[in-house]
């Protein structure tokens, strides 16, 4: 008898759901969904967690990722926009890209190749609020050494991170860039189609560990502590001191996270230890902006939500009843802190306080050390 | 209630669609729901006819029930039954995408849980790493996406295409 190929397409949509099912990877599923119109109805659209971008060589033509919702590690083709550029920080699904010889700045999203220009870099910078700065960024520039992605952290890209208030729209209003310069000691920002940066003046807070933007303003919290806001409208642009962080203890690093309209402070205790049993101690708090005061509040269950953190980077999201995922716990990414090219990351339990290592990965290539968390836009 | 024992010895006739009978013991036919829901309600005087499944399909339908139904003596002399049977499986589910798919239809039929579980397994083995044209190609599946429906997802996945 003569086989007939069979309809793949007209499965029942209980058979085709059972299939999706399987498909823990992200893009396996939205590829599913593409395929037919019977396929599209089978699986409904879930919410997915973000990626860990790895880290890279920028000459290659793929990023490697870790996709929590599998646990496995996949690659992406890497746009040639940003073949041998210096990647400077992510932030709403694009990345912040240096191209060293023209010390221009662009911004790129990686999953449509779609590129926004940047004012660039120069000397120039407008209304220098510490001249220490400008020349250090002078010296920088002008030693290639410095702004060579994988060189020691005392000499890593000048623009060591940046935040975007909103994805770089076409119409309406511009998004701002605020960058992180220099081991954390200085803040600059600008809009898509400025001329050029303008240094904020910082006031006193320095080493900066992350800036996030929350209610029309950003935030920004330096190495001791210390939590201030940006007045970007001000003469000069500058930072207020709005308080100091609620916890005594100060931990390795703070992080800024906003999410659906709410702003964490997250602190994490790492070690100077590579042992995955070691006792990792985190903290929650949560804003409060009453009568114009702001205030904390410690947060002990994040109930359905998940966050996802990387001591390599500023990017940093929270999820609700993500796909994979596992509920109040932190998924926190580390480079090791003995070998180079090797990259753990942890799941810190926020209900238990118990962690363990979800994966090591181990990299033969010549990495940027960049690593961050990309919520492409699609999800 | 029957004895194991008699149960075993038992002999039950399934009949494909194309008409061809096949004599399985009970505990092999138990592996499906549907027929062990038929035996409990004792209407299995006869031959049972199962229209959806033909003689092929249902050949290598009952070689899974009787590897299946023979699982849980394996269990006891082997001490380390799952990987035995997974690997089994591994082997008895690489088939050609046209059994696959009759499998797939006949698993979902008899309710036999495992099987549809391992055939839809394969099916997403198949599906993973793949861009959205490439299994169109391999399932020979037509897009039937509108313009407007392809240009809306595009727009949501550009990089899907690639």
């Amino acid at each position: 008898m003569e086989n007939q190929s069979p309809d793949w397409s007209s499965l029942s949509l209980d058979l085709l759901n059972r299939v999706s099912k399987k498909l823990d990877h992200s893009f396996d599923y939205l590829h599913f969904r593409s395929v037919c119109s019977n396929w599209h109805s089978a699986a409904p659209p879930l919410k997915f967690p973000p990626l860990l971008f790895l880290p890279f060589d920028p000459t290659t033509e793929t990023i490697p990722f870790f996709d929590p919702s599998d646990g496995g590690v996949h690659s992406f083709p890497l746009p040639a926009e940003a073949r041998n550029k210096t990647f400077c920080g992510t932030s709403h699904g694009w990345l912040i890209l240096l191209d060293e010889p023209t010390n221009c700045i662009s911004l790129l999203n990686p999953l449509t190749s779609t590129s926004v220009p940047l004012p660039p870099f120069t000397h120039h910078l407008p209304k220098p609020s510490t001249k220490r700065v400008i020349l250090r960024i002078d010296r920088c520039l002008a030693n290639p050494r410095c702004i060579r992605p994988g060189v020691p952290w005392q000499n890593r890209p000048f623009i060591q991170e940046a935040v975007l208030s909103s994805p770089p729209a076409t119409s309406g209003d511009p998004c701002i860039v605020m960058a992180i310069l220099q081991n954390g000691e200085e803040l600059a920002f600008c809009r898509p189609g400025d001329g050029a940066w303008t240094l904020v003046e910082t006031n006193g807070v320095y080493n900066i560990d992350s800036v996030a933007y929350w209610n029309g303003s950003f935030y920004a919290v330096d190495r001791i502590g210390r939590i201030a806001v940006c007045e970007l409208n001000a003469t000069p642009a500058g930072v207020a001191r709005v308080s100091l962080v609620p916890e005594p203890l100060v931990p390795d690093q703070f992080k800024l996270l906003e999410s659906k309209g709410e702003l964490l402070l997250v602190g994490i205790d790492t070690e100077d230890d590579d042992n995955p049993d070691y006792e990792m101690k985190t903290f929650v708090y949560k804003a409060d902006m009453g009568e114009g005061r702001l205030t904390w509040t410690k947060v002990d269950t994040m109930g359905e939500k998940t966050l996802f953190l990387s001591e390599d980077s500023n990017s940093g999201f929270v999820g609700h009843e993500l796909r994979g995922c596992r509920r109040n716990c932190m998924y926190i990414s580390k480079s090791s802190d003995h070998e180079e090219a090797v990259h753990f990351i942890r799941l810190r339990n926020i209900g238990d306080s118990s962690s363990s290592e979800l994966i090591s990965c181990r990299w033969s290539s010549n990495p940027s050390g960049a690593v961050f968390w990309l919520k492409p836009g699609f999800f | 209630m029957m004895s194991l024992a008699a149960q075993k010895e038992k002999k039950i006739v399934l009949r494909s669609s194309d008409g061809e009978e096949f004599e399985v013991e009970v505990a092999t036919a138990r592996q499906s729901k549907m027929i062990s829901n038929m035996i409990n309600d004792g209407c299995v005087e006869g031959s049972i006819p199962l229209f959806n499944v033909d003689a092929r399909t249902l050949a290598k339908v009952i070689e899974y029930c009787r590897r299946h139904a023979g699982a849980t003596r394996i269990l006891d002399e082997y001490d380390n039954p799952n990987e035995e049977i997974k690997s089994w499986d591994a082997t008895y589910i690489d088939v050609h995408q046209t059994i696959l798919y009759d499998i797939l239809q006949a698993a979902d039929y008899l309710e036999i849980k495992d099987l549809l579980d391992l055939a839809c397994e394969q099916v997403a083995n198949i599906i993973r790493g793949k861009h959205v044209e490439e299994i169109r190609n391999t399932f020979n599946i037509k897009n039937d996406f509108t313009v407007e429906e392809e240009k809306e997802i595009r727009k949501q996945h550009p990089w899907l295409f690639e």
